[in-house]
């Protein structure tokens, strides 16, 4: 073909992926495993590929922010309890910094789930949420908080301390870390039937006994919080599975955004003596428990996730319960899938933007800039195991086990658009999508409000 | 200007590319695979019960050309003697939605129950065809969505099932209108009992067991009954999928073992729910399942006629589609037909903005296949190397929706005196 005629094709190819993406047509994510050369979307790039071990031992995936402190933390489970920090300052040559491993890795049940860094006072922590089964040591631990300062000189990486929870053994499944308006460094914690609230800088100054302490005594409890479960009409669950905590800009509340119990529960964390229910997400056919739940950026739109096979990712308009017109909303606006034989699994929004780790169909990206029409504009799937795997089935669970492998977490770079996804099977991912080198929401027209907190100042436009 | 040749080639490939992605994006009505030849139309124009269209049965007595359409305001019943040229016999008003039809006999009365508002009529047929009207005969309490479902139990009495959204009633067809219920059936002790109730049902012979089964979908999933003593009904089994709180329809094939099972929401695929590990006394109830099926997750999927291995599904904007079920963990499209112009309607997860096929029949005695859409009518369609169905040609019961009045639920152990 002559070179015109190769230009001719290629504007012609941008011309329809460009128009048929903005007729909200998107693009089609072909079920796993995909056919042969069709894994990834033209417009997702990998950068890198670490396996980490064994099939499923990895779990969540963190990526700290600031360009000059380039680490990712992948978190380890089955034989593995730990997590794995990656280096990433050259992207497309990532490896393994260093490892970190439970102790007596043998006598634990369990592994190390959900992971989130935070600065404070001119030092880096890393928070690695843990699940212990009682009958093995550790059960009352629920996160351990390591100074990672100093990275890359690995040997100076410490641990600073346990958090425990004695009454409600089992650990943490998920944390999140938020910079409240009040300028705490809070760490959020499903344990037991609540959202229990950490003042970060009271543990680091102070010790496990103390802890404790201001979790249980009503005297201190001023400074930290538990959020509870709100209704639960079909108590498939007394607790919260996750949730995502952000500052809403037009009330100048910080939010808490639950999912678990019977679906997913908005709640104003401002004063974390005093949570209140702002809205309830109940009786929504199809949904007997919330997963994960994670708003857009100005609060009004909501995306919330079911963990059952052939569930979609559904869309919640929020504002009527907001503006009070209903208490609670009982249907989604909207629904998305990857692949709608498996199921999408964590994500993070950066508005438009969806990036989801979907499990089977490893990493989506769809776009919510047409809400009630979400579309698939990128993809690349990270497994390479079969699909519903019939030896982890368990009919007579309400988990559809078969399905649960394949790309578990998921994070974004906002500084430069670098994704990286955490696939429990094929290990740590790094990838860029064209056209999209960074987000500010305030690029976008919506408040700068994400996962990604700025440590040193506090949400946009609070005190 | 000359165009350089490379250019010109590649622009007419793009020209052609161009058409064809135009051509496949407005996807006309009637189009779809070409093993689906529609025979008969009646659009809805025709049907004096117009506008939201919401049953379609058809009269399974090869001598009985029939079919019964039921919508907003009334039901109709179609001759189709000609399937190339159906017409409308008669028309019957209602005050209330037409929510389900029944065709069923006792004693050799061809009967239709209708269920429209807070009651079902019973209407003797017989005579249609020859003039005569539809007579009234008895009627049941109904409800506002009730369903219904006729089932020849292995007793020989003439059984109608009438499901409301609260326990599912089942009256003897052939009894006297005053007896009452033979049977109510709630839903079992695992499903919250605020959130009791079936939304449809469906009744089948159970022949390894030599049992009569009920089926319900409703509060929790999916509930099987054995109501062969209908004095004394026992909860089987149940497929409670957490992602259903609520089913909305369910049948079984023909040999028991799986449930094809709906929910009331869209982009619910059609599950596939094995229950062998219960018959096997593994597991008391299953809560996941072993495959499902939709070709389009957006779609809404109404309803569905079990011909194993094919299943027939009124596929809202989607017409009608056909997938195979032989392997149940990966069935698979095997036809579909475009019957609705509809727009794709909003994933809005309430039951409404319904459009598209919403119902579908199965003729066994020749195959013939009816489609009821809402905005277009009815269609007749035949789908090649179908031209009927009988479970026996394919080495299982042949049992489907479609009841045998005269000889019974087929298994049955059949003696004949010496």
């Amino acid at each position: 073909m002559t070179r015109p005629a190769r230009l001719l094709t290629s504007a012609f190819v941008f011309t329809v992926f460009a128009a048929s993406t903005a007729a909200g047509q998107g693009i089609h994510q072909p079920q796993h495993p995909p056919p042969p050369g069709e894994r990834g979307s033209p417009n997702i790039r990998v950068l890198a590929n670490i396996p980490l071990g064994e099939a499923t031992s990895v779990s969540d995936i963190e990526i700290e922010q600031e360009l000059s402190r380039p680490y990712a933390y992948v978190a380890r489970r089955m034989g593995e309890i730990g997590f794995d920090v990656i280096d990433l300052t050259d992207p497309e040559k990532a490896r393994v910094l260093t490892r970190w491993r439970i102790e007596n890795p043998d006598l634990h049940q369990g592994g190390a789930m959900d992971g989130r860094y935070f600065k404070h006072e001119g030092r880096y922590y890393f928070v690695q949420s843990l699940q212990f089964a009682q009958g093995g040591p550790n059960s009352d631990v629920g996160a351990v908080v390591f100074d990672v300062t100093d990275l890359p000189i690995t040997g100076r990486v410490e641990e600073v301390g346990r958090i425990r929870q004695p009454e409600t053994p089992g650990g943490f499944h998920n944390i999140f870390v938020y910079k409240h308006s009040s300028g705490k460094p809070l760490l959020f914690a499903t344990s037991g039937s609540y959202a229990k609230v950490f003042d970060l800088d009271m543990f680091l100054k102070g010790d496990q006994t103390e802890m404790d302490k201001f979790t249980t005594d009503e005297e201190t409890r001023a400074l930290v919080g538990r959020v509870p479960l709100g209704p639960t009409p079909n108590p498939f669950s007394t607790g919260y599975h996750d949730f995502y905590i952000g500052y809403h800009q037009e009330s100048g509340q910080d939010r808490f955004y639950g999912a678990g119990g019977s679906g997913y529960y908005v709640f104003d964390v401002s004063d974390l003596k005093n949570p209140k229910v702002l809205a309830t997400i109940l009786n929504v056919p199809g949904v007997a428990w919330g997963h994960t739940f994670t708003p857009s950026p100005d609060g009004r739109y909501a995306i919330g996730e079911t963990e059952w096979q052939y569930q979609p990712l559904r869309i919640f308009d929020l504002k009527p319960a907001l503006d009070g017109e209903v208490e609670n909303i009982d249907h989604a606006i909207s629904a998305w899938h990857a692949d709608w034989t498996a199921l999408a699994h964590n994500h993070e929004v950066r508005w438009p933007y969806v990036f989801v780790s979907a499990y089977e169909s490893g990493l989506s990206v769809f776009t919510l800039e047409d809400p009630k029409n979400p579309t698939t504009v990128a993809y690349y799937d990270t497994y390479d195991g079969p699909h519903n795997q019939r030896e982890a089935r368990q009919p007579d669970s309400p988990y559809t086990w078969g399905v649960y492998n394949g790309a578990w977490g998921v994070d974004v770079r906002n500084a430069d658009g670098l994704i990286v996804v955490s696939d429990m099977t094929t290990g740590f991912w790094a990838f860029k999508m064209d056209g999209f080198d960074g987000w500010n929401g305030e690029k976008y027209g919506v408040p700068n409000v994400s996962s990604v907190q700025d440590w040193d100042k506090g949400p946009l436009g609070s005190n | 200007m000359r165009i350089h040749p490379g250019v010109g080639r590649v622009l007419s490939l793009l020209l052609s590319l161009c058409l064809i992605t135009g051509l496949a994006a407005a996807q006309d009505v009637g189009s779809g695979t070409r093993n689906l030849h529609t025979v008969g139309r009646v659009s809805h124009e025709l049907i004096p019960t117009p506008a939201e269209f919401s049953v379609i049965v058809l009269d399974q007595d090869p001598d009985r050309p029939f079919a019964y359409v039921g919508g907003r305001t009334g039901w109709s019943i179609l001759d189709l003697s000609d399937p190339g040229r159906p017409t409308v016999l008669q028309t019957l008003p209602s005050e209330s939605l037409v929510t389900d039809i029944a065709h069923f006999q006792v004693d050799q009365q061809a009967l239709v129950a209708v269920a429209a508002g807070d009651e079902v009529d019973v209407f003797d047929v017989s005579g249609i065809g020859t003039g005569e009207m539809p007579v009234a005969i008895r009627s049941y309490p109904g409800g506002s969505s009730a369903t219904l479902f006729a089932y020849r139990h292995s007793d020989g009495r003439a059984l109608l099932i009438v499901s409301t959204g609260g326990d599912a009633v089942i009256y003897d067809a052939g009894g006297s209108a005053d007896a009452g219920p033979a049977a109510s059936i709630q839903t079992p002790e695992q499903v919250d009992p605020e959130a009791r109730g079936f939304e449809r049902a469906y009744a089948a012979y159970h022949a390894d067991t030599e049992t009569d089964r009920f089926y319900g979908a409703g509060a929790g999933g999916y509930h099987v009954f054995d109501i062969t003593d209908t004095d004394s009904v026992r909860h089987v089994t149940s497929a409670i999928p957490t992602a259903v709180r609520r089913g909305h329809m369910v049948s079984a094939t023909p040999d028991g073992r799986y449930l094809l099972a709906g929910a009331e929401y869209r982009a619910a695929p059609l599950r596939i729910f094995d229950l062998e590990p219960v018959f096997e006394g593994r597991l008391s109830l299953v809560r996941t399942s072993v495959g499902a099926w939709t070709h389009d997750w957006k779609s809404f999927l109404l309803a569905h006629e079990l011909r194993w291995p094919l299943v027939f599904v009124a596929a809202g904007e989607r017409g009608l589609q056909v997938f195979n079920m032989r392997d149940p963990e990966a069935p698979y499209t095997y036809a579909y037909l475009s019957t609705s112009a509809a727009p794709q309607g909003e994933i809005d997860d309430r039951v409404h903005d319904v459009n598209g096929a919403v119902d579908v029949d199965v003729r066994n005695s020749d195959g013939l296949i009816a489609v009821l859409d809402r905005q277009t009518g009815l269609w007749l369609v035949r789908l090649d190397a179908f031209q009927g169905w009988d479970g026996r040609g394919y080495g299982i019961p042949n049992i489907s929706s479609v009841q045998d009045w005269t000889n019974g639920p087929d298994g049955m152990t059949i003696f004949y005196s010496p």
